[in-house]
């Protein structure tokens, strides 16, 4: 190694005669070299003071430790898309972790009957109400931090943790709307159910128009016509131009055509992140308006008491009783658990959902119409 | 040309769900389409559009044929089935702690 040192001294040397450098560089060449060889050799020779070397570096020192340490910075964090599911379910509240039971009236009465002259009128007949019932749950993730990673967090890494965690609940509470519709049991019980409540066509202007046919054409239990019309349709990732296209054209925009778009503005379009699908099969989900027709696709239950999520710290269980430092001194802060004085948080929330093995999550099947958007 | 027939397949489930079959004479209803005739203008594998007329008089030709394209598409195809990729409802177990995955 020290030969190599050696060797850079000479070649540093030769290329500084040929720039014509003055003489105090090459004296800092001796400075630079003799020390490194010195820390090599490690035998202090008294004539080459470290001080020197310092001087040698410090340009370039100094550079890096203003671009490690002055100059850092946290860049800001992705934002993150979100699946406004709202409008499409339900929210109701049950006043514990028990399972809450709802009944539907699904079926009208008999319709009336011709009676001739004193003939008598048969009697009627109601049908049972369907029984529905569901529970909420606990969902909670926890985090514990060593002190000293707090402490040390000098970039403000850990501050927003309150807020991504805030953020994660909103996230898991989205992905388990989302699964409401594009699990299978859900999706096979709609495609048994065959045309009237799923297709296999691609998000077109025609096929919306084929599934507010089949909205238009639901009966209740007695098969009576019922009022459904198509409001939302919520739909992959892949197909927010798609569904633009439709919504923004005045005329049918799958083709350089003429036509009127009569389709247009007469759904809303819902995004949704999490729906899984590999293009050009991209699934689509039509739904009604629960509160323009009672027709319920899916409900959101949460408990009363708890309407969106909270975080909370394990509190501490350390008290600084007294310091060494004298009387009347301050005791430094110090947070976290006697045993290892670590910090935890937890953040946690309570919601539930409709479960049937036969529907799926679908309160009502009423209110779905379901594409796999795997016809061209 | 021999004109297609289409069956009727309709039915009700026993929670009073209308259950129209793929491929039916009620779905091609649905669809806005029909088995061809001779002299049907636009055809595309042996059906025309029941109302040619109700896209209005600029509709153009290109236009027609595209939608009933999409629609016969849809009939002539295989029913919807659960896709590959579906994940499974989410159904509380108990126990462990269990994420939505």
């Amino acid at each position: 190694m020290r030969q190599i040192i050696l060797l850079l001294k000479g070649y540093r040397g030769a290329q500084l005669r040929r720039l014509g450098a003055p003489e105090v560089k090459f004296q800092e060449l001796d400075s630079f070299y003799g020390w490194v060889d010195t820390q090599l050799t490690g035998v202090k020779t008294g004539t080459l003071a470290v001080g020197h070397m310092a001087e040698v570096m410090t340009s370039a020192d100094f550079q890096y430790a203003l671009g490690e340490f002055l100059q850092r910075r946290m860049e800001p964090a992705y934002k993150r898309k979100r699946f406004n599911f709202e409008p499409i379910v339900k929210m109701d509240t049950a006043p514990n972790y028990s399972a809450v039971t709802r009944y539907q009236d699904r079926a009208g009465v008999d319709d009336l009957e011709y009676v001739g002259e004193k003939g008598e009128a048969s009697p009627g007949s109601r049908d049972d109400a369907i029984k529905k019932q569901w529970q909420v749950y606990k969902w909670q993730k926890q985090y514990e931090f060593s002190m000293e990673a707090l402490v040390n967090d000098d970039l403000a890494y850990f501050s927003d943790q309150a807020r991504l965690m805030a953020e994660a609940a909103r996230r898991t509470l989205e992905k388990y709307v989302s699964r409401f519709m594009w699990n299978a049991t859900t999706t096979g019980r709609l495609t048994a159910l065959l045309a009237m409540y799923s297709t296999t066509g691609r998000l077109t202007t025609a096929r919306i128009s084929a599934a507010r046919m089949a909205f238009n054409q639901r009966v209740d239990a007695r098969g009576e016509p019922i009022l459904a019309s198509l409001k939302y349709i919520v739909h992959h990732s892949g197909l927010v131009d798609t569904v633009a296209t439709i919504q923004n054209s005045t005329l049918v925009p799958e083709l350089a055509t003429n036509a009127v778009n009569v389709v247009r503005g007469t759904f809303t379009p819902i995004e949704d992140p999490f729906c899984a699908g590999t293009a050009p099969n991209l699934p689509w989900f039509a739904l009604t308006d629960y509160a323009a027709d009672n027709i319920v696709p899916f409900i959101l239950g949460r408990r009363a008491g708890m309407p969106g999520a909270v975080i909370a710290r394990k509190t501490p269980n350390m008290e600084i009783v007294g310091t060494m430092l004298g009387a009347g001194t301050p005791a430094p802060p110090l947070w976290g658990d006697f045993e290892t004085g670590n910090i935890v948080l937890k953040v946690m929330d309570e919601w539930g959902t409709f479960i049937s093995g036969t529907d799926g999550n679908m309160y009502d099947v009423n209110g779905c119409y379901y594409s796999s958007g795997t016809a061209p | 040309m021999a004109t297609k027939i289409l069956k009727s397949d309709v039915t009700r489930t026993k929670e009073g769900y209308l259950r129209v079959g793929w491929g039916s004479e009620e779905h091609a209803a649905m669809l806005g389409i029909r088995p061809a005739h001779e002299d049907d203008e636009i055809q595309h594998k042996g059906f025309a559009l029941i109302d040619p007329t109700a896209f209005g008089p600029q509709a153009t030709k290109i236009y027609l044929k595209e939608s009933l394209r999409q629609q016969v598409e849809v009939l002539t195809g295989k029913p919807p089935k659960v896709l590959k990729n579906a994940p499974k409802m989410f159904i509380p177990t108990g126990g462990a702690a269990q994420g939505i995955v």
